[in-house]
């Protein structure tokens, strides 16, 4: 019985498109072409987002297993590091070989259980653990550098406190803070002109101290000694 | 997947306040004639009760000891959240105190890959954090600022005595 409706809704339909005139024809097949683009985008975005989302966790879980290599390498634990290589190892040449043929969905799934272990194993060596952690300069200028910022930041604080919040102006008693700031600031330029960073970043840190203290004194509290 | 686009939505409007949580269709990001605005839920319904810390932002850790939200470690809630207890203490902070950074407290609401390795590199001495990125919302300033609270306090982060004192 539905099959029987089912053709008749079929024949009727056809006759209605036979019997429609040339515009409607035309309007409905540049519809039709449309929808059938649109539906091909869509499937190119699913497709884009679920690669988007494998490469965003093969970045994580290579990330952490050198974290992982490192962690071993410093605690001497060998082991620890074959164990997960052997655990991650199937997982992520399984997620590899399905990218591959561009199923990236499943990929992510494999990665995830690589990532799980990884994660598993830092955690069991690495927790309750307190571990201070100081920045690795590769040569003195770029210490300058950061310390330059760090100043550039106190230095827009207090701008903003004078300008924009009216904290405080530039008075007699903040001048002494200023032209403490200044010197420093002129000294360290000078160093920098000679290439002598080192000394230069010193210097800068104490014109951040000025500032720093210009705050205090400025009835802003500022955290540390 | 509508679950998660309205907690999406909801941490946007969450964003866009700094103190008081405001309306939808003053927040400035939805377009309160849009097909849709009506049923998405006002941040102030959502939220309203939530803990809130003295500068008015939610209080999220708070919030998680409450039980009034379960963090899911993946979109549709089939993984289980893996808290790392580890702590670093971040020394170059200039005169600043030191930075006490707690693994714990972040990964029981976030999941590693969230900021390892695209905001911070899981590798000692190479995150090269300054406050001009925080308040421009790059590193610690993707949320804090955002959706935690931010630099108006700086004790919070800033809270481990240094050896700093030939500075004073």
């Amino acid at each position: 019985m539905f099959k029987v409706f089912m053709a008749g809704s079929v024949v009727f339909l056809f006759s209605l498109a036979v019997l429609a005139n040339e515009q409607t024809e035309s309007e409905a097949s540049q519809r039709l072409m449309i929808a059938n683009k649109l539906a091909h985008q869509v499937s190119g975005l699913v497709e884009a987002k679920a690669k988007a989302d494998y490469q965003q966790k093969l970045k994580s879980v290579q990330g952490l297993l050198s974290a992982h290599k490192r962690i071993t390498d410093i605690n001497s634990d060998f082991t620890k590091e074959l164990m997960l290589q052997k655990e991650t190892e199937p997982f992520i040449k399984k997620a590899e070989q399905l990218a591959k043929k561009h199923l990236f969905k499943e990929a992510k799934v494999s990665l995830d259980r690589a990532y799980l272990a990884t994660v598993a194993s830092i955690k069991s060596q690495r927790t309750g653990q307190t571990l201070v952690r100081s920045l690795d300069f590769k040569t003195e200028k770029e210490a300058y550098e950061y310390e330059l910022g760090r100043y550039k930041n106190y230095k827009m604080l207090v701008n903003m406190m004078i300008n924009e919040r009216h904290a405080f102006e530039r008075d007699s008693r903040t001048k002494p803070f200023f032209d403490e700031e200044n010197r420093y600031h002129a000294q360290a330029d000078a160093l920098v002109e000679k290439g002598q960073y080192g000394e230069a970043a010193k210097l800068i840190e104490k014109a951040s101290k000025s500032l720093v203290n210009l705050l205090r004194n400025s009835g802003i509290y500022i955290p540390g000694a | 997947m509508f679950k998660v686009l309205m907690i999406g939505c909801l941490m946007i409007s969450v964003s866009s306040f700094a103190a008081e949580l405001t309306t939808l269709k003053n927040d400035g990001i939805h377009d309160a004639n849009g097909a849709g605005f009506s049923k998405l839920q006002e941040p102030k319904e959502a939220l309203g009760d939530f803990p809130k810390r003295t500068d008015g932002t939610i209080n999220w850790v708070k919030a998680l000891d409450q039980k009034l939200i379960s963090p899911r470690s993946n979109k549709v809630g089939d993984g289980k959240m893996t808290s790392v207890n580890l702590d670093l203490i971040l020394k170059n902070t200039g005169s600043m105190p030191y930075v006490l950074f707690s693994h714990k407290v972040h990964t029981s609401i976030l999941t590693c890959a969230n900021c390892h390795i695209d905001i911070f590199l899981p590798k000692q001495g190479s995150n090269f954090i300054n406050m001009n990125n925080i308040m421009a919302g790059e590193q610690c300033g993707v949320c804090h600022g955002a959706v935690a609270f931010g630099i108006q306090d700086c004790a919070e982060c800033h809270n481990v005595p240094s050896d700093k004192g030939d500075l004073r």
